[in-house]
């Protein structure tokens, strides 16, 4: 009855359930990987080369996001999507396995430079793993309804480990995160093991790496993936420009660090609830009634309207870290409850393997 | 690799604006204003080309042909090359293309004329027949007396008759086609003798006691066709020879005599007789419609009104739109599809008010039905029963093909095709872009009235509560008042059911008139394996075609080596089959045989012989039941 009752507030239709369970699981436990992760290679490497360093590392990421992908796609090439998946998740367990050994024995720079770039890596393989398989299970209509719901598994896990990691640190140590990852991708492997078990088939409908690439109506999809690229592009910028404006405003008003930091772990914990209950209750809801026209206005309407005001008006340094901080809540909650849905959507159309090679480039 | 490199991006775009511009949280503001509105026209580019990745996954239009360029002398060579390699259709398809191009196809069509294949020499002669093109007539007397093939040797007979040179053999000529071809060609020649003489040839043929000669005369009449030709044609349509009258009607499409009008009309409703009479209306265009109009209105045959509305589908006219229009609204759901259907090929653009109206009233259909089979669940068992609920359903079904016509005739484009094949088929996938592909082209009024019909793989009751929401269905009480109301509707099948679930009498109503045994006959076809799958309403098309026979016990149904023209299924008793003393088998009750006969006839009409088809249901003893169906 339970079950029943939660399908209808989630827009989930008989027999879509299970599949919808799995992937939001699967979501889960690897965002939670991806943000134990975080939390101990950010730790790592400002105790080590200092805050000032971090943009050395965030050049390095896009670098390493591409060789992550290419290898994906070269790997893709040669066995079918439910293998390439499986090998995915085992390769992000090894690797986690690896760090948390090669921590334990050596503390070389290199290693604690390269933490943080790993940790883009998982981000990146895990909306890789999670969207490759989504957009195969769910046709169109279903990734409209359920992609919001599939997505509240990154923004529980990314709420739950926020309020974990204080208490796993306090009570084992900085490293014991990594172990904390490896027990993640662990049951991120069973659980995708159990997706390809009963799912096998529909995912392996086609090699990714075989065939020609499919044209869209006018002859080649390039036109269409551009632009679908560029709305990956420019909202993402926007929204580091904006959690850079919240930033910048509150060491503004919180000039005593632990007052700044208690403030923007607060704010980022109401904008992973907010991304929460926004993805489970209204984006569904929200897409079905506006549709992806609606889905792709939504956040650069909210970005116009909220930061306008900084432009137009002389607002009170008071005023203006509310601004930001209401900005950075709201944006946070659009883009990951109802941009990237809709970003799932545009893929839909295009031929499976097409379709996989271009989530690969725009959310790997 | 995206999301890393808008990491990257918005780096520099932070050391530029905070350290080369020295601008504070405005500055960034008034960067993320340029991104949000980059961003707003990227949502808008990558949305068009969203509706256009799904229209392309609709059809599956992935590539795209390519053309030729006919200024250029070798591909024209190369295409005529092809043209005399080929077979006539790839002769005519080049001569067409060349053609349409400006052209000048009469090399071509010369070359064509000498070709090996009677088919391509054929087309080639008429071409130059059609076009009163130029055609040394010394070759076209000589092929006149050399040619075998009957079909070449009469147009190359009409060609030199047109040029007062009919050759004496033409006229001779075993095959009667010859024969009348050149007495066409004498009637079109420019020679004033050479008319007289055919003048007289036609008139010796029509006023022949043989009927043969006659349909000849309104044939020769057909082929060269004009008004000085009017009497003769409205004489033999009143002809008392059913073959002279099929002739007659073929000419009046060439003739097109005022006066005969009233008489093809009428003949639109005859056996035997609709396909000729729909040409000939056609022929006669605009000034046909008012006659047209009143049939699909008038008459009391759902068969002669579809007819009529497809007589008006080719009549090339906006007041013909207008009538096809007004058919949308027709009570009968058969011509109410096909309306949509014909305005669809037409081109019409339906105004999104009738659009709204229409789509309403199919919806609030759909509703209805669906509300008479809540109440009607459970409260009967019977095999009626049964077929009623499924006909409520092809009523639900009906609405929703009719609903996807209507979008098809408002949008004016083939995008709607695909959606309709992809919704229609069995293909989820398919299915769900043509879903999303209505949710994102419609208007948010209609598209929360319609989707839900379009998704007839939920339950029942989830399906009745969604369409419940726009449609405001009627509210039944019970199952008798469902009964009641389906009895008094405008759909004689539904009503006929419903007076005979109620136990009622069909024949007090006109609704139900003539019905019940057809309801008898649905409910025996659905216990006959090969009808067993049926829709209730197309297996009362078969049943209302079907011809009840009876045969005494020992009796031949029909003996070996005869035309298989029927496929029989017994009703009662049994039927044996047997080659002298050998049993080759036993039919019995609900069996069935000679359907393979009926299939090879489907198979010549597909390739065009377009012969009747018989349908034959015996039993033995007992009642035999035997059905005519004729193409169209």
């Amino acid at each position: 009855v339970a079950g029943r009752g939660a399908g209808r507030v989630l827009a989930i239709e008989p027999g879509e359930g299970g599949d919808v369970a799995r992937l939001c699981g699967l979501f889960f436990v690897l965002a939670f990987g991806y943000v134990v992760g975080q939390a101990a290679g950010y730790a790592f490497f400002v105790d080590r080369f200092g805050a000032r360093q971090l943009p050395f590392a965030f050049l390095v990421m896009p670098l390493f996001g591409m060789g992550v992908t290419t290898l994906n796609l070269r790997v893709g090439a040669r066995v079918g999507l439910p293998r390439l998946l499986v090998i995915d998740v085992a390769a992000m367990l090894a690797v986690g396995v690896a760090v948390w050994v090669c921590l334990g024995s050596i503390s070389a720079a290199w290693l604690l430079f390269l933490l943080p770039v790993w940790d883009a890596g998982v981000n990146s393989m895990n909306n890789l793993v999670v969207w490759s398989a989504s957009s195969r299970l769910l046709d169109v209509r279903q990734a409209k309804r359920l992609a919001p719901v599939i997505s509240a598994g990154r923004s529980t896990a990314l709420v739950v480990g926020g309020f974990l990691v204080p208490v796993i640190v306090h009570a084992t140590t900085t490293r014991a995160l990594y172990l904390v990852q490896v027990a993640a991708f662990a049951s991120g492997l069973a659980i995708m093991a159990s997706l390809v078990r009963r799912r096998g088939a529909a995912l392996d409908s086609i090699s990714i790496g075989s065939g020609r690439t499919s044209p869209s109506a006018d002859g080649s999809p390039r036109r269409y993936l551009t632009a679908v690229f560029a709305v990956v592009f420019l909202s993402m910028l926007a929204y580091v420009l904006v959690r850079n404006i919240f930033l910048d405003r509150g060491a503004v008003q919180f000039p005593r660090p632990s007052d700044y930091a208690a403030q923007i772990g607060l704010f980022n914990a109401c904008q992973g609830v907010a991304t929460l209950l926004t993805g489970l209750l209204l984006s569904g809801r929200f897409l079905r009634r506006f549709g992806l026209r609606g889905g792709l206005i939504a956040l650069p309407a909210a970005l116009l309207v909220l930061c306008a005001p900084f432009v137009l008006l002389d607002l009170h340094a008071d005023a203006q870290f509310a601004l930001a901080a209401t900005t950075f809540v709201v944006c946070g909650a659009l883009m990951f409850s109802v941009r990237t849905p809709s970003v799932q959507l545009l893929y839909q159309p295009l031929e499976p393997h097409t379709r996989t090679r271009a989530v690969s480039t725009g959310d790997g | 690799v995206i999301e890393p490199l808008a990491l990257a991006g918005a780096a520099i775009v932070l050391l530029i604006v905070t350290r080369l511009l020295s601008w504070d949280a405005a500055g960034m503001a008034g960067a993320v204003l340029v991104s949000a509105c980059l961003l707003l026209a990227a949502g808008s580019i990558a949305f068009r080309g969203y509706r256009r990745a799904l229209d392309a996954a609709l059809s599956r239009r992935w590539l795209r042909g390519g053309g030729f360029d006919l200024s250029d002398a070798s591909t024209r060579a190369r295409l005529e090359d092809d043209a005399t390699r080929g077979g006539a259709e790839q002769a005519a398809a080049v001569v067409s293309l060349l053609a349409d191009d400006g052209q000048d196809v009469t090399p071509l069509l010369t070359r064509l004329v000498a070709h090996d294949d009677a088919e391509i020499r054929a087309y080639a002669l008429e071409q130059f027949l059609d076009n009163d093109a130029a055609l040394p007539l010394g070759a076209v007397v000589s092929l006149a007396a050399r040619e075998t093939a009957p079909e070449v040797r009469a147009v190359a007979a009409r060609l030199a008759a047109r040029a007062a040179k009919p050759s004496r053999e033409a006229m001779g000529d075993p095959d009667p086609k010859v024969r009348r071809a050149t007495v066409a060609g004498l009637l079109e020649s420019p020679d004033e003798e050479a008319r007289r003489a055919g003048q007289g040839f036609l008139d010796r043929l029509a006023n022949s006691s043989d009927a043969a000669d006659r349909a000849d005369a309104a044939r020769i009449a057909a082929m060269v066709g004009g008004a000085r030709f009017a009497g003769l044609v409205v004489a033999l349509l009143g002809d008392g020879d059913l073959e002279v009258r099929a002739a007659a009607l073929s000419a009046v499409v060439a003739v097109k005599p005022v006066s005969a009008l009233p008489l093809v009309v009428d003949a639109l409703g005859r056996e035997g007789s609709g396909a000729a009479a729909a040409s000939a209306l056609v022929a006669y265009g605009p000034a046909a419609l008012d006659r047209l109009g009143a049939v699909i209105w008038e008459s009391e045959s759902p068969s002669v009104r579809v007819r009529a509305a497809r007589v008006v589908g080719r009549i090339d006219d906006p007041d013909a739109s207008g009538l096809l229009v007004a058919a949308l609204r027709h009570p009968d759901r058969v011509l109410r599809g096909r309306a949509a259907s014909l305005l669809a090929a037409r081109g019409f653009q339906l105004p999104p008010s009738d659009l709204d109206e229409l789509s309403a009233a199919e919806v609030a259909r759909a509703a209805d039905a669906l509300a008479a089979m809540e109440v009607l669940d459970g409260g009967r068992s019977t095999a009626v029963g049964d077929v009623l609920a499924t006909s409520l359903l092809d009523v639900v079904r009906d609405a929703r093909d009719q609903v996807l016509r209507l979008l098809m005739v408002a949008e004016g484009d083939p995008a709607p095709r695909h959606i309709r094949r992809a919704i229609t088929g069995e293909d989820d996938r398919q299915r769900a872009y043509a879903l999303e592909s209505l949710d994102t082209a419609l208007p948010q009024a209609l598209k929360a009235r319609i989707l839900p019909l379009m998704r007839l793989d939920l339950p029942l009751d989830v399906l009745r509560g969604r369409l419940a929401r726009g449609a405001r269905p009627r509210r039944y009480v019970d199952a008798a008042e469902a009964l009641r109301s389906l009895a008094l509707g405008s759909d004689r099948w539904l009503a006929s059911l419903a007076l005979t679930c109620s136990d009622g009498d069909p024949s007090t109503t006109t609704g139900g008139s003539g019905l019940t045994p057809i309801i008898e006959r649905v409910l025996f076809l659905k216990r006959v394996e090969a009808f067993s799958t049926l829709p209730a309403d197309t297996l009362a098309a078969v049943a209302s075609l079907l011809i009840e026979v009876q045969l005494d016990a020992g009796e031949t149904l029909f003996e070996k080596g005869d035309d298989g023209t029927a496929m029989y299924i017994v009703i009662d008793g049994s039927i044996r089959i047997h080659d002298g003393g050998t049993v080759l088998g036993r039919v019995g009750r609900h069996g069935f045989f000679g359907e393979l006969a009926l299939l090879e006839r489907r198979a010549e009409e597909r390739v065009g012989h377009r012969r009747g088809v018989d349908v034959a249901l015996p039993i033995r003893p007992g009642p035999v039941l035997r059905a005519r169906e004729r193409s169209s």
